[in-house]
């Protein structure tokens, strides 16, 4: 295998694992408070379709960044509201507002942009050169000559296991999603610091949609996101609610869609939608092996009060 | 002690509670004075843990004041009550089981923690009381009365002067609750309060200065320690005087009706929890089997009563070998069980009574045409007649059952399994977290089935409840078998060793 074809490969891989990564970094911060935030998929998608359209009409990119922040916490903010404050259930309420984005989303799309002969179009967020780091030989090309947000996202990984492992804050937050009624005898505020993890997981899923659109192609597609927010769901599942780990995930996931795109490339005698399955074919395989042994968190399946809401004075 | 002038360290007043249509505290006053032990008495369902959640600022009372030393204060949360010294030891422990105890211990204190540092001050702190815990240990792999120490240690470390203990020795072996209740009498001799509640007599008798005791809501009395007894306190909990202490017959001499041979069981992580266990009860008879929390009595009996796929030996009901049947065979053939918890696995909490009585029973032609069809009308009549045989206090036949009294679900339960005249009967911990009255009902229920020839296997915790009940009594420790003894050549602290140590005194 010739080098190109290595560096295309890497460079591929961490691409497409941004908006992974950021919605994995997200979505571990909810969970870990207790909250199955399946909403991650309309906030990546409300994100990508705002940062777009925002950035298009500003010819503003970093504009558009805050746009799709804020669809993103929007969409997560709804999400909380039903859940934390009216108890709904989770995974019911999480795959509704999907659905609802998606429509949203395409029907906006439509309105603003539909009508146009050839799709509207944005330049992309150029690549930011390490000095002195950036022509290192075969490292340089694939980790030092990227978006700023592709450093951001890195560095935001030993952050999330500083923020959990060695704050008081984080404590607070792992804890909630064990036991909220152990948090709340301790005169914590359960509710609040769910609704902080939610919002923080919408904000993070908002930049991985802006980073899809901004980061990479520079237009929009209907449902450009398909289904990465459940993929970044699925990360933290794999990577078992610990940042390192999903670090690892997230390159692994990245790498089978980089190698997928290739395999196609190459002309390899696979139907195309078979190998577009690949990387959710994955996704299965690895709940299946990770749900092994004992970790950090209080049963194989993640926190143990994920997916239950919290009620003061209940019984 | 305690100086009778002393003004209280903390009056609530007029504490007033509804939950729904129940009032679970009415109009109560209630005090505490500096270095004194308050117990706080009554029946379950009595309302003894809605005040002290009160006072703890986890609910909020309708209506009433609370003083601490003299000034009116307001509790909206834990962390208020934290601030003005007062804390609490909840019946189930409020600890995450994935973190360390020096993690569970700052969770939720402001400031910066160093763990090194803080793990050295949990050692002295808790070597100082008498409380020894390892800072280091995972709190979930840590025995129940170890976790117990680890919320107390919690609340010394947050300069607890108040401490409140709700049901402390419920889940603690005699030997644990009495060095419970020595690290109480320490704490008051430095001049702060515990409050103890219980539904145990003795208890409240024993470690106490003084006694309040709570019926249904209302305080009912408060009495010096010293100047009341075992006979008034059940009076006034109750409200009404209680039989004394039940006598057993011994009979011997029937024929077998449950044999376990050499029985060997997985638990939850695979390892062999229950070890070579062999054992037989004769009809008519009770055996006890004694032990501490967590030594493989539950996983032994889910094995006898089909709940776990035994790894080796063999279970015979009647001469017949029923290893590894199901329960609804085993049912069949002639065995009840009561479990353990019987909330979770005793009967379905969102069915009204009607459903949970024939629960199990449902496809018998008397309740099903043809087995699919239920007949209503006959399941109600037969739910009535049951409610007031067994004496199950419920609002109503449609009452869903979690929000039944535990004295009431255990009724219930019991009702649903004598109806079907079994021939053995497996009850695990039926008595654990009831009340005397209750209590009391249980232990009639059991007897009076051994009296009819049905034999008993009895899992407890409660050694006094092992020994007022069982013909002969047997003691697991880390899996194996101790015993049985007939319960005439044993006594309780004979057996108490036993349950902490595996080797007879
Ligand atoms: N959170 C709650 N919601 C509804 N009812 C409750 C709640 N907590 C307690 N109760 C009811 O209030 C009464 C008193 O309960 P509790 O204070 O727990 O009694 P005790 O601790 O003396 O056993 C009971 O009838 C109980 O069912
Ligand atoms: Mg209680």
């Amino acid at each position: 295998m010739s080098e190109i074809f290595v560096i295309g490969f890497l460079t591929a891989m961490i691409a497409t694992g941004m908006p992974l990564l950021f919605g994995a970094l997200g979505e571990v911060m909810a969970e870990r408070s207790g909250v199955l935030n399946l909403a991650l998929e309309g906030s990546m998608l409300a994100g990508a379709l705002m940062s777009f359209l925002v950035a298009w009409r500003t010819n503003h990119l970093w504009l558009g960044l805050l746009a799709g922040m804020a669809a993103g916490i929007a969409v997560a903010l709804v999400m909380a509201f039903l859940c934390i404050s009216l108890l709904t259930n989770q995974v019911v309420t999480g795959t509704v507002l999907n659905i609802l984005i998606l429509g949203a989303t395409n029907f906006v799309y439509s309105q603003v942009a539909g009508t146009a002969l050839t799709p509207p179009h944005v330049s992309v967020f150029p690549n930011v050169q390490v000095p002195g780091l950036s022509n290192i030989r075969f490292i340089g090309p694939v980790l030092f000559q990227n978006p700023l947000l592709v450093y951001t996202a890195i560095l935001l990984v030993p952050a999330s296991g500083w923020f959990l492992y060695h704050t008081h804050a984080g404590l607070a937050l792992r804890a909630t999603g064990e036991d909220p009624r152990a948090v709340a005898s301790v005169g914590m505020p359960v509710l609040r610091i769910r609704y902080f993890a939610v919002l923080y997981a919408g904000l993070m899923a908002g930049i991985g949609g802006a980073f899809l659109v901004l980061g990479q192609v520079g237009f929009y597609t209907p449902n450009v996101t398909a289904g990465r927010g459940f993929v970044a769901i699925a990360i933290v599942v794999f990577g078992r609610w610990n940042p390192y780990k999903i670090l690892g995930a997230t390159a692994f996931f990245g790498a089978t869609e980089a190698l997928q795109d290739r395999l196609q490339a190459l002309g390899i005698a696979l139907p195309a939608q078979l190998l577009l399955m690949l990387p959710y074919l994955l996704v299965v395989v690895a709940l299946l092996v990770s749900v092994r042994g004992r970790g950090e968190v209080g049963t194989p399946a993640g926190p143990r009060f994920l997916t239950i809401p919290y009620e003061r004075e209940a019984l | 002690m305690v100086v009778e002038t002393q003004p209280p360290f903390l009056e609530m007043r007029g504490i007033t509670k509804a939950f729904g249509g129940i009032l679970a505290n009415d109009r109560i006053d209630f005090d505490v004075r500096p270095g004194e032990v308050h117990a706080l008495l009554g029946e379950n369902g009595a309302g003894k843990t809605t005040l002290m959640e009160i006072l703890y600022g986890l609910y909020t009372p309708d209506a009433g004041e609370i003083y601490v030393e003299g000034k009116q204060v307001q509790i909206h949360s834990p962390l208020d009550a934290m601030r003005l010294g007062i804390d609490m030891v909840h019946q189930s422990f409020m600890l995450i089981p994935v973190f360390s105890v020096c993690e569970n211990i700052v969770l939720g204190m402001a400031g910066r923690h160093d763990l090194r540092q803080t793990a050295e001050k949990i050692r002295e702190l808790s070597q100082s009381f008498g409380l020894e815990v390892d800072p280091m240990a995972r709190t979930g792999d840590l025995p129940v009365g170890m976790q117990q120490r680890v919320e107390i240690v919690r609340a010394l470390y947050r300069g607890a002067r108040l401490l409140v203990l709700d049901e402390p020795t419920a889940v603690l072996t005699p030997i644990e609750s009495a060095s419970l209740m020595r690290f109480v009498r320490s704490m008051a001799l430095e001049g702060r309060s515990v409050i103890i509640i219980t539904h145990k007599l003795e208890e409240a008798l024993e470690a106490s200065d003084r006694v309040a005791v709570l019926r249904r809501g209302r305080k009912v009395a408060t009495r010096p320690t010293r100047d009341t007894d075992a006979r008034e306190l059940s009076r006034l909990m109750v409200g009404r005087e209680l039989e004394s202490a039940i006598g057993r017959r011994h009979d011997e001499g029937r024929s077998s009706c449950l044999a376990v041979e050499h029985l060997s069981v997985r638990g939850e992580h695979g390892a062999l929890a229950c070890k070579d266990v062999s054992f037989e009860v004769r009809c008519g008879e009770i055996l006890g089997v004694a032990g501490v929390t967590g030594n493989g009595q539950s996983v032994l009996a889910e094995a006898i009563t089909g709940l776990r796929r035994p790894a080796d030996g063999r279970v015979s009901l009647l001469e017949v070998d029923v290893t590894g049947w199901r329960p609804r065979a085993l049912i069949r053939a002639g065995m009840a069980h009561v479990p353990e918890d019987r909330k979770a696995t005793g009967c379905v909490g969102a069915f009204n009574l009607v459903e949970n009585l024939i629960l199990g029973r449902h496809r018998e032609s008397s309740f099903a045409q043809r087995g699919l069809i239920l007949r209503r009308r006959a399941m109600r009549e037969f739910a009535e007649r049951t409610v007031q045989k067994f004496d199950i206090r419920a609002a109503g036949l449609d009452t869903a059952t979690e929000v039944l009294s535990g004295g009431n679900v255990q009724k219930l339960i019991l009702a649903r399994e004598l109806q079907r005249n079994p021939k053995l009967l497996v009850a695990v911990e039926p008595t654990r977290g009831l009340d005397v009255g209750a209590i009391e009902y249980v232990h009639r229920t059991i007897l009076g089935m051994c009296d009819r020839g049905v034999a008993v296997l009895l899992f407890s915790s409660d050694l006094s409840e092992v020994f007022s009940l069982s013909d002969r009594i047997a003691v697991m420790y880390h899996g194996r078998l101790l015993g049985p003894f007939p319960s005439t050549e044993v006594d309780i602290e004979g057996i108490g060793y036993m349950m902490t140590r595996g080797i007879a005194a």
